[in-house]
């Protein structure tokens, strides 16, 4: 008896669900580096410096395609921590300063898994409050190994 | 019996061919995280202020211990009082509402949930017809005050600049009503009129965290 196991390629796949955002704020006090955090479970931490308007919202990266109960170590590494704007005027810009994941989680019986993505995002603390309204960005990298 | 070997046979293999994909590997993907900055107020003007249509004479110009003035109050709720103010002997000024007017409402929206805000307006303003010779009599509005028509306090008038009289609701909105006090002025011109014509002027209303 000849057998063949035929075994298709596991195609693992790494999407975005979430986006990690720090919600829409208002600025009233920037005399002091003033930071705001978004939690893994979403909570919102912030000081009276800001009045939020929408709160933030953790990252969400959906895992699938891997073998039930696989380990996966989690990473992440900020790659620009200054934030930037799509504008052309001089503008406060915000700090990342930390960027959180749980350190591993483990792969579902379905393939699949979730990382959600917190971090903390502080003012300049210039003694300014001249922050044009529009979107800041910063830029990190999540890295997993299984 | 041969069977059965056979079957724990390819069980092995086709474990061992599921350990053989384990290998470990890492991947890397780069992310933005954001933040959006509304500093700005929505603040619309759903209802303008407006005295109405008056009858009103303005006071002769003379020695400032004799000039009179004549007023109407605004109040926030849309309602008029009406008085005069000096000691000229008879009081020349008079000011009478005859028909319509309306107290000013404002919107505010997009602003953070359940917070309070302060509301600024004008100590006064001048009203002014376009057309008018520059000598005869304008009006002044002052006295502004607000009632919150949502949130806190909405049963209570407020003078310009009190802190943390309005309150944002659930949604980021809030709303509240204006009232002022017009008053006539004084001329140097012979009959004391105003022109029958529209009067206006432009005020600021500030408000803040």
């Amino acid at each position: 008896m000849i057998l063949v196991i035929s075994s298709a390629a596991n195609a693992t796949t790494i999407e975005l669900d979430q986006a990690l955002s720090f919600g829409d704020i208002v600025i009233t006090d920037n005399s002091a580096a003033h930071p705001i955090t978004v939690h893994l479970n979403g909570r919102v931490d912030y000081d009276p410096a800001f009045r939020v308007i929408r709160p933030g919202v953790p990252g969400i990266l959906l895992l699938s395609g891997f073998f039930p109960n696989t380990h996966v170590y989690v990473n992440s590494t900020i790659i620009t921590a200054q934030s930037s704007t799509n504008i052309g005027v001089q503008t406060e810009q915000f700090n990342l300063s930390s960027v959180t994941t749980e350190p591993k989680i483990i792969i579902d019986r379905n393939g699949m898994g979730e990382i959600r993505v917190g971090g903390t995002l502080t003012t300049s603390g210039a003694n300014v409050t001249n922050y044009v309204d529009t979107q800041y960005q910063s830029q990190f990298s999540i890295t997993i190994a299984y | 019996m041969t069977n059965v070997k056979t079957l724990s046979k390819v069980i092995a293999i086709a474990l061992l061919a599921a350990g053989a994909t384990q290998a470990t590997a890492a991947e890397t993907r780069t992310y933005k995280a954001s933040v959006t900055v509304k500093n700005a107020f929505e603040v619309a003007e759903t209802t303008a202020l407006s005295f109405g249509t008056v009858r009103a004479q303005a006071a002769k110009a003379v020695a400032a211990t004799s000039v009179d003035s004549a007023w109407i109050v605004l109040a926030t709720d849309g309602t008029f009082t009406s008085g005069t103010t000096g000691t000229a002997t008879p009081v020349t000024s008079k000011l009478q509402n005859l028909e319509g007017g309306s107290a000013a409402e404002f919107a505010i929206s997009d602003v953070s949930n359940f917070t309070a805000m302060t509301i600024t307006m004008p100590a006064s303003i001048v009203l002014t017809a376009a057309s008018s010779n520059p000598t005869a009599p304008k009006f002044t509005v002052d006295t502004f005050t607000f009632k919150p028509v949502t949130g806190t306090s909405t049963d209570t008038d407020f003078a310009t600049g009190n802190a943390a009289a309005i309150t944002s609701d659930g949604s980021g909105a809030a709303s509240f009503l204006v009232g002022a006090t017009l008053t006539t002025g004084e001329t140097t011109i012979a009959d004391m009129s105003y022109s029958e014509e529209l009067y206006e002027g432009s005020y600021d209303i500030t408000v803040s965290y």
